[in-house]
């Protein structure tokens, strides 16, 4: 069996497992990416034992109240590995953090992508949350984006004072509404669109990202 | 006839789940922005392909030159007759194969028919089982030639068509019928002996005119019109490879007889690296390893050549390598991995300088193999020619 990841031959170990599964991962590529541990209840930075982050504190502050599930240190492999899968487009990769994705799945909840705008979807060819969002559960695209520049070059004050780009399309019938997104950095991005939900009128909104930047400032190593 | 690539007209980058581009079926169906599509995930280093792309073969814009040809030394009498042969092959557009021992010069042998093609208006394609002999190639050529030669290798210029190309194989993918004769260096080495859809590749991306450059020949190789050329430029027989046991001590003896020269020691696979590098650091030899992931092998060869050093090396050295005065053992020379052909090959690493015309050759040994045997059988064979 080749690798998922690094396409090279590899033992599979034998079980009935190895007929349903087609997406094998090898060790040396499965430990590239570093799992989060426990660290701070809203977004999932490591800290020391528990406490909630100054991040976190800045966005309860402004009254923003948004518990972020994290699930990967974006770390120099993490950046490489979302670097294929979003700009080199190979979808595929995806399947490698499936299982840990399935984890946080929630009954009667309905994942949301965050959207991208229409000319980005059209270069890119897929939105990579969305991708992401299926794999955990029952999918709707509920938000729409307006054409606005890539967040990649601003800092942390610049990309917090942009304007709200997102917009309710229609609403889902569900309990819960789970946002999904790649990487979150300030947060900017989950929480504009967690207040667009909230003033439309959803009541629980939670989201699930696949990585977490770590902030280096803050002397905390995994 | 040009370069494949994405365009609004065309034909479709993957049909039945095939990728056009390089012929792979591991393509992997995803949503597209309008649905769903599917991608190849061979060729992603080409730029991704989608079932809703298409295909086009772009013009070759590079203009045809004419060039000068400067040997680097005078041929031999038995090298010119060679050479003779490949422009004859070249009138009548044969393909064929020059079946010559190692360190016969046989990168200058095809300088003339490489100019010949040039001067006629033809493309010339050059290409080599590795990176490191493809840079070796480039920078005789452009030594001898005036044209500018395309380097189509990692870290070269992968865009360009040139009038002589030198390339490694997985950067042909995206080439159709582009170039009227194609050099095949090495063709029996690692990645052509066991990869079809490689050589598949290459003959999309001729013309139908080969010539395949070995000193060992496969069987399929040899239903070509061939020329033999078993003599070393310097006119020295081959060094023929002692059989030796096996031992620790026999190692040992063999690093410390040769303590003046470099040393070569070939091992089958890179967990042996490790074993033997242990052996010899714990009797106070310095060594390097070489192997694939190796990133600065040209920097271990100076070392090498320089410093009279021990290198323990897999069998990414086994072709295309040439230092002065080497002595050669080959350890664990009975795993299946050295076929006779690589030992051949090993061998052929000593001795290539005039300066130096021999040098020693083991093979240690826990069992007898055919394959020493037939190695021994073929280099005396050669040197009996």
């Amino acid at each position: 069996m080749n690798c998922l990841v690094c396409r090279k031959p590899f033992a599979v170990p034998w079980s009935p497992a190895t007929l349903l599964k087609r997406d094998w991962v090898c060790t040396d590529c499965e430990r590239m990416l570093t799992p989060l541990k426990a660290g701070c209840p809203r977004c999932g930075h490591p800290t020391a034992d528990g406490v909630t982050c100054s991040d976190c504190v800045r966005w309860l502050a402004l009254g923003l109240d948004l518990t972020v599930h994290s699930l990967y240190a974006y770390d120099e492999s993490g950046a490489n590995w979302l670097h294929r899968y979003k700009f080199g487009g190979d979808v595929a990769l995806a399947h490698q953090v499936q299982e840990m994705l399935r984890q946080t799945r929630e009954p009667r909840v309905m994942y949301v992508p965050i959207p991208l705008s229409e000319e980005r979807l059209r270069t890119r060819r897929f939105n990579q949350a969305e991708v992401l969002a299926k794999m955990i559960g029952p999918t709707k695209q509920v938000l729409v984006k307006s054409e606005v520049s890539s967040q990649r070059e601003l800092g942390k004050e610049e990309r917090r004072h942009r304007a709200n780009p997102f917009t309710v399309h229609t609403l889902p019938h569900c309990d819960k509404i789970v946002l999904v997104d790649d990487v979150y950095t300030t947060g900017t991005t989950l929480h504009q669109a967690a207040l667009t939900l909230r003033r439309a009128g959803v009541e629980q909104v939670s989201a699930v990202c696949l990585f977490r930047t770590l902030n280096k400032s803050k002397m905390c190593p995994i | 006839m040009g370069q494949l690539i994405v365009s609004p007209v065309g034909t479709p980058a993957i049909r039945f789940g095939v990728c056009q581009r390089c012929l792979s079926t591991d393509t992997r169906s995803y949503t597209c922005y309008h649905g769903q599509c599917r991608y190849c995930r061979n060729c992603l280093h080409l730029g991704r392909v989608c079932q809703c792309d298409r295909l086009t073969e772009a013009d070759i814009t590079t203009p045809l030159a004419a060039t000068d040809l400067v040997m680097p030394f005078e041929l031999s009498d038995e090298q010119q007759h060679v050479s003779r042969q490949l422009l004859a092959w070249w009138e009548t557009r044969t393909s064929g194969l020059v079946h010559a021992v190692c360190g016969a010069g046989k990168t200058e042998m095809t300088f003339p028919v490489i100019a010949r093609a040039v001067n006629d208006g033809k493309r010339v394609l050059i290409v080599s089982p590795r990176r490191d002999v493809g840079i070796e190639w480039a920078d005789r050529l452009e030594r001898a030639f005036s044209v500018p030669i395309t380097r189509r290798y990692g870290g070269g210029n992968k865009e360009t068509i040139g009038m002589i190309t030198v390339a490694t194989a997985p950067l042909l993918v995206n080439l159709r019928h582009v170039f009227d004769y194609v050099l095949v260096d090495e063709s029996d080495a690692f990645p052509f002996a066991f990869d079809l859809t490689l050589w598949r590749t290459l003959r999309r991306a001729g013309k139908g005119l080969f010539l395949f450059v070995t000193a060992t020949p496969t069987v399929w190789q040899r239903q070509f019109p061939t020329v033999h050329l078993s003599r070393r430029y310097h006119g020295h027989d081959l060094p023929v490879p002692r059989l030796v046991r096996e031992t620790e001590q026999a190692i040992l003896d063999f690093c410390r007889q040769y303590e003046a020269s470099p040393r070569l020691l070939f091992v089958p696979t890179k967990p042996d690296l490790v074993r033997y590098g242990e052996l010899l650091e714990a009797n106070g030899f310095v060594y390097k390893a070489v192997s694939a992931e190796t990133d600065e092998r040209t920097d271990v060869l100076e070392w090498l050549a320089a410093m009279n050093g021990i290198v323990l090396a897999t069998s990414i050295w086994e072709r295309g390598m040439t230092v002065t005065g080497v002595h050669v053992a080959v350890l664990d020379s009975s795993h299946a991995l050295f076929s006779s052909r690589a030992l051949i090959q090993m061998a052929g690493r000593a001795g290539r300088k005039p300066t130096a015309p021999t040098g020693d050759v083991v093979f240690f040994y826990e069992e007898r193999t055919f394959r020493q045997d037939k190695a021994i059988r073929e280099i005396e064979e050669a040197n009996r020619r």
